[in-house]
C-alpha cells in the first residue's frame, strides 16, 4: 500500500488523497450514530438514513467512517477492482482519536456542501461549446423546469424532473429548410421570457434565431453579419435588457439589439454597434440598471448603456487570456477567464475588487444565483467550484470544489434562484451530473472539522 | 516513407488544404487517410485499414484533449512535422517539409489566443464520439475500459495562467491589500515555459509524438525470460530493450497471447530443431515501426528476405502488419522444417509502385 502523500482538503464530507503514483480518494462521513453496512453499494446509518455514497470510479482505495462520540469507525481499504465485491466484508479497523490536535486555520472552513444527486441523460453528448448548459425556468416559481445542452447543430432538450415535459431534439437549420446534414454550429441557447410567453433563443453560425417554447417553429432569424459575403460568421452572446430588448453579439466584434414586441412575428432590429475587435464570448446585463457589458476573444470588456442608443461606459483592459463568461450581480461584474481566474469588478466605482486564482484550466461556464450571491465556475480541469460573492463589497470565498472524475466540463449552471442545486455538463458525455446542498453538513460543523483533521492523522497513521 | 511524405505535402494538396474551409466531414476524411496509406506499398485490407484509422483519430484525440495550454495544436503538428522531417532522406522533401512549415507558421501563428481555443473546440467536437479503446493508452493508464481519456489534476498550468488557490483582494489604488488561500484540488504545478514555434526548438511536450515510445522497464514473463537466460552473451541489453519496446498492439494482443504465442512458437521450433531453436531470439515486429525507424533492413516488406538475412543472425522475424499472422507462422514452420524457397516476385511490387507513382504525378 503506497504512503498518502498529502490531504488535499481536510474537511467536508468528501476527503481526497493522494498517494504515490494513483489517485485516491476516500469518503469519510461522520455522523452520531453507529455505521451500519447493507451490502450491495449502499452504506445506511442504523437510524436509517443513507450515507451519502460518492462515485468512487478508478479509485485504489475506499474508506467509508463513521463515529460515535470519539470513535472512528473505518469500515473499508479496498481496491479499485475489486470494490464492489469487497464491499461487504467486515470491519476491517476500529480507530480511535483524540480531540486535542489543533486544526490547521490557514483554510477556510468550508460550511456550504453539495452532494451528488442523480444524472440527466442526454439524447447526444455535449459538444466543447462555452456555456454549453442553460435552463428554462417555471415562471415565478425559480426553479428550473429543462436543461438545453449543445450536440454540434442540434440542441438536446430534457425536463429536470417533473415527467409533464417531454424531451425534445432539436436540430437548428434554416427556417423551412431540411437538410441531410446538420452541419451549424450553435454557439449559445436562451430562454426568454417575454410577458408570459416563453421564446427559445438560439445564437448560431446561421445568426439569430427566436423559435417558440416548444423549438418548433422558428418565428423570427437574422443572420447578425456585419459583412454578410464573408463565411464562417456567428453570433455568440445573448442577453435581455429591460422586458423587450434583445442583445446579440457576433463573431466580428459587434452587438445587434433586437425589439421584441409583444407580437413575436415583428421583431425589429435596432441597433447594430461595433464594440469589439475581435468576436464576442458572452454578454451580461443588470437586472436592475440598463448596463450591458460584453467580453470578446482578445479578454477586453466594455460596459455599455442602453438608452436611445448604446452609449459606451467605461472599458476595462485585457488579462491575456479571453473572457469566456460574464455575470452581473448587484453593482458587481464577475468575470471568468481562460487562465482558470475569476475577477469581480464594482461598477461604483469603476475597478477591479478581487481576483481568484480558481482553476487550472479554461473556465468554460458560470452561473450567478441571484438571491443568495452563489458563483458557480466549471473548468476543462474538471472541478466544478462554488463561491459566495458579498453583497456589500464584492469579495469572493470559496464555498465548495468538486471533482468531476474525468470530465472536461463545458456547461454548468444553478437549478435554482437560491443555488442550492447545480448541474454541470461534460464534453463527449450523455450524462448531466447534479448536486444538492446536503442537510446534514450545517449541523455540528466545528467538530467535524475537527474529526476530520484527526481522522486524516490517524489514517496516515494506518497506512504508512 | 518517402512515398508518402512526399504525396501527402505534395504543394498543390497542401494549397489546398490551407484554404480556409469548414471542418472535412468524417467520410472524406477517411477516404483521404485511405489514399494516403495506400500511397505506399503498404496495403491493408478492410479490418486492418478500420483498426489504423480508428488508432490514428484516438491518438489525436487524445493529443487536442490533452493539449492544455493555446497554441497546444500547433505544438502538436510541429511535433508531426518534426518527427515528418527525420523520417524523409532525400532534400527535396526536407524542403517541402520546411515550406509546410512556413504555411502553418502563416496561417496559425497569429491566431489570438481565443481564437486558438476555438479551433481546439472544433477539432474536439468532429473528434466527438469516437471511443474506441487502445491498448497503449490503457497500458499507460491514460484511458479508461469505456473509452474516454483519463483528465488528470495535477501536472503543469499552462503558460499564463497559475497555481489554484488564492484570492486576492484589491483596494481602490488597484494595488492587492489582503490575500486569503483555499483548498483548491489537484496536484498542479507551476507553468513551465511555452514551447518553441521556431522551426527547430523544443516544443515543450511530448503529445504528437511516438506513443510507442515509452520508458523500457525489464519484467519477467517468459518472453522475456528467455532473452535474459538464452541470449545474454549476443544481446546486448540496450538490443533487448528495444524488443520490449515493440510490443505494438494495433491488434490488440494481450502480453499472454503473446506469451502464449511465443511459447508455441519456440516448442514447435525446439520439437524439429532439438535445441537449436532455443538459442533464437524472437523478434516481434508488428506495423514495421522499427524497421522504418531504423532502416537497417531495408527490404522488411519481404517477410521471406527478412528471415533468410536474419537466420545468420539467429533472429526470427514475424511481420504482423499483413494480419495474416497464421500464414506467417506457418511459413516459418515450413522454412524450419523443409527449407521451402518460395520467394516473392520482386519485380511485380517494383512495378506496383512505379505505378503508384505515375498515377500520383
Amino acid at each position: 500500500m503506497g504512503r498518502i502523500g498529502r490531504w488535499e482538503k481536510l474537511r467536508g464530507c468528501e476527503i481526497q488523497q493522494r498517494f504515490e503514483r494513483q489517485t485516491c480518494k476516500s469518503i469519510v462521513e461522520l455522523h452520531q450514530h453507529q455505521v451500519r453496512q447493507e451490502g450491495g453499494t449502499n452504506v445506511q446509518y442504523s437510524n436509517g438514513e443513507r450515507l451519502p455514497r460518492c462515485h468512487v470510479p478508478q479509485t485504489e482505495l475506499l474508506c467509508v467512517c463513521g463515529y460515535s462520540s470519539c470513535e472512528v469507525l473505518l469500515l473499508h481499504v479496498l481496491s479499485s477492482t475489486s470494490y464492489r465485491k469487497t464491499y461487504s466484508t467486515a470491519v476491517l479497523t476500529t480507530i480511535n482519536f483524540r480531540t486535542d490536535i489543533p486544526k490547521p486555520d490557514s483554510w477556510e472552513c468550508e460550511v456550504l456542501m453539495y452532494e451528488r444527486n442523480g444524472i440527466l441523460t442526454l439524447v447526444t453528448s455535449a459538444s466543447a461549446i462555452g456555456n454549453n448548459l442553460s435552463l428554462q425556468f417555471v415562471p415565478e416559481k425559480k426553479t428550473a423546469l429543462t436543461v438545453a445542452v449543445i450536440h454540434e447543430g442540434y440542441i438536446n432538450v430534457i425536463p429536470v424532473c417533473s415527467s409533464e415535459v417531454r424531451a425534445r431534439y432539436i436540430p437548428c437549420v434554416e427556417s423551412g429548410t431540411r437538410p441531410r446534414h446538420v452541419s451549424t454550429s450553435v454557439t449559445q441557447v436562451m430562454w426568454y421570457s417575454v410577458r408570459k410567453q416563453q421564446l427559445f433563443v438560439v445564437a448560431s453560425s446561421l445568426g439569430l434565431q427566436i423559435f417558440d417554447e416548444d423549438g418548433r417553429v422558428c418565428k423570427f432569424s437574422h443572420p447578425c453579419t456585419d459583412y454578410p459575403d464573408v463565411g464562417s460568421s456567428f453570433a455568440r452572446g445573448l442577453a435581455v435588457i429591460g422586458c423587450d430588448t434583445l442583445c446579440v453579439g457576433n463573431s466580428s466584434g459587434s452587438i445587434n439589439i433586437f425589439h421584441v414586441p409583444e407580437e413575436v412575428d415583428e421583431v425589429a432590429h435596432v441597433e447594430c454597434k461595433r464594440v469589439h475587435k475581435k468576436a464576442v464570448t458572452d454578454i451580461a446585463t443588470s437586472p436592475a440598471s440598463n448596463l450591458i457589458v460584453s467580453a470578446d476573444d482578445s479578454g477586453a470588456l466594455s460596459a455599455w448603456k442602453m438608452e436611445q442608443e448604446l452609449k459606451p461606459v467605461y472599458e476595462f483592459a485585457t488579462f491575456g487570456y479571453p473572457c469566456t463568461s460574464l455575470k452581473m450581480w448587484k453593482d458587481f461584474i464577475v468575470c471568468a477567464y481562460g487562465s482558470g481566474h475569476i475577477r469581480v469588478f464594482g461598477t461604483q466605482p469603476w475597478s477591479l475588487i478581487c481576483e481568484v486564482a480558481a482553476h487550472a484550466r479554461w473556465i468554460t461556464a458560470t452561473d450567478m444565483a441571484l438571491e443568495t450571491g452563489y458563483f458557480l465556475s466549471v473548468s476543462e480541469d474538471s472541478f466544478a467550484k462554488v463561491w459566495h460573492i458579498s453583497e456589500e463589497d464584492g469579495r469572493v470565498t470559496h464555498k465548495f470544489s468538486t471533482h468531476v472524475q474525468d470530465a472536461l466540463l463545458v456547461g454548468g449552471r444553478f437549478l435554482t434562484a437560491a443555488g442550492d442545486k447545480f448541474c454541470v455538463a461534460a464534453y463527449d458525455s450523455c450524462d448531466i451530473v447534479c448536486y444538492s446542498q446536503s442537510q446534514i453538513c450545517h449541523t455540528q460543523s466545528t467538530l467535524r472539522t475537527h474529526a476530520d483533521d484527526l481522522l486524516c492523522l490517524q489514517l496516515h497513521t494506518l497506512m504508512s | 516513407m518517402d512515398d508518402i511524405v512526399g504525396i501527402m505535402l505534395n504543394e498543390k494538396f497542401l494549397t489546398q488544404l490551407f484554404k480556409p474551409q469548414a471542418i472535412y466531414n468524417k467520410t472524406a476524411l477517411r477516404e483521404l487517410f485511405e489514399d494516403l496509406a495506400h500511397a505506399s506499398i503498404m496495403r491493408l485490407d478492410a479490418a486492418s485499414m478500420d483498426k489504423l484509422y480508428d488508432l490514428m483519430i484516438m491518438a489525436f484525440k487524445y493529443q487536442i484533449l490533452m493539449a492544455c495550454q493555446p497554441c497546444g495544436p500547433i505544438l502538436i503538428t510541429l511535433n508531426h512535422i518534426d518527427a515528418i522531417r527525420n523520417f524523409v532522406s532525400t532534400p527535396a522533401l526536407q524542403l517541402q517539409v520546411d515550406k509546410t512549415y512556413t504555411m502553418l507558421m502563416q496561417t496559425y501563428a497569429h491566431l489570438t489566443i481565443g481564437e486558438l481555443h476555438t479551433l481546439r473546440n472544433s477539432l474536439l467536437n468532429f473528434l466527438q464520439g469516437h471511443r474506441v479503446r487502445v491498448s497503449v493508452f490503457l497500458r499507460h493508464k491514460v484511458q479508461n475500459t469505456d473509452g474516454t481519456f483519463i483528465i488528470p489534476t495535477s501536472g503543469p498550468v499552462p503558460p499564463g495562467c497559475e497555481l489554484p488557490g488564492v484570492i486576492r483582494f484589491f483596494d481602490s489604488n488597484g494595488s492587492v491589500c489582503h490575500t486569503r488561500h483555499f483548498p483548491a484540488g489537484g496536484e498542479y504545478v507551476a507553468a513551465c515555459e511555452p514551447g518553441s514555434m521556431e522551426m527547430h526548438g523544443n516544443r515543450g511536450t511530448d503529445l504528437g509524438c511516438n506513443i510507442y515510445k515509452v520508458p523500457v522497464t525489464i519484467d519477467t514473463s517468459p518472453m522475456n525470460m528467455y532473452n535474459d537466460d538464452q541470449t545474454a552473451s549476443t544481446t546486448a541489453s540496450g538490443e533487448r530493450a528495444q524488443y520490449q519496446d515493440l510490443e505494438a498492439d494495433g491488434f490488440r494482443l494481450g502480453k499472454e497471447e503473446l506469451n502464449l504465442l511465443m511459447a508455441q512458437l519456440l516448442g514447435s521450433q525446439t520439437e524439429h530443431n532439438q535445441g537449436f531453436g532455443s538459442k533464437e531470439v524472437i523478434r516481434l515486429t508488428l506495423f514495421g515501426v522499427e524497421e522504418e525507424k531504423s532502416c537497417s533492413f531495408p527490404h522488411s516488406r519481404n517477410p521471406i528476405m527478412l528471415k533468410e538475412e536474419s537466420q545468420s543472425k539467429k533472429i526470427v522475424h514475424i511481420d504482423a502488419r499483413n494480419r495474416s499472422s497464421s500464414t506467417v507462422l506457418e511459413r516459418v514452420y515450413d522454412e524450419m522444417t523443409v527449407q521451402r524457397e518460395e520467394l516473392q516476385s520482386h519485380d511485380e511490387e517494383e512495378q506496383d509502385l512505379l505505378d503508384l507513382l505515375d498515377s500520383v504525378i
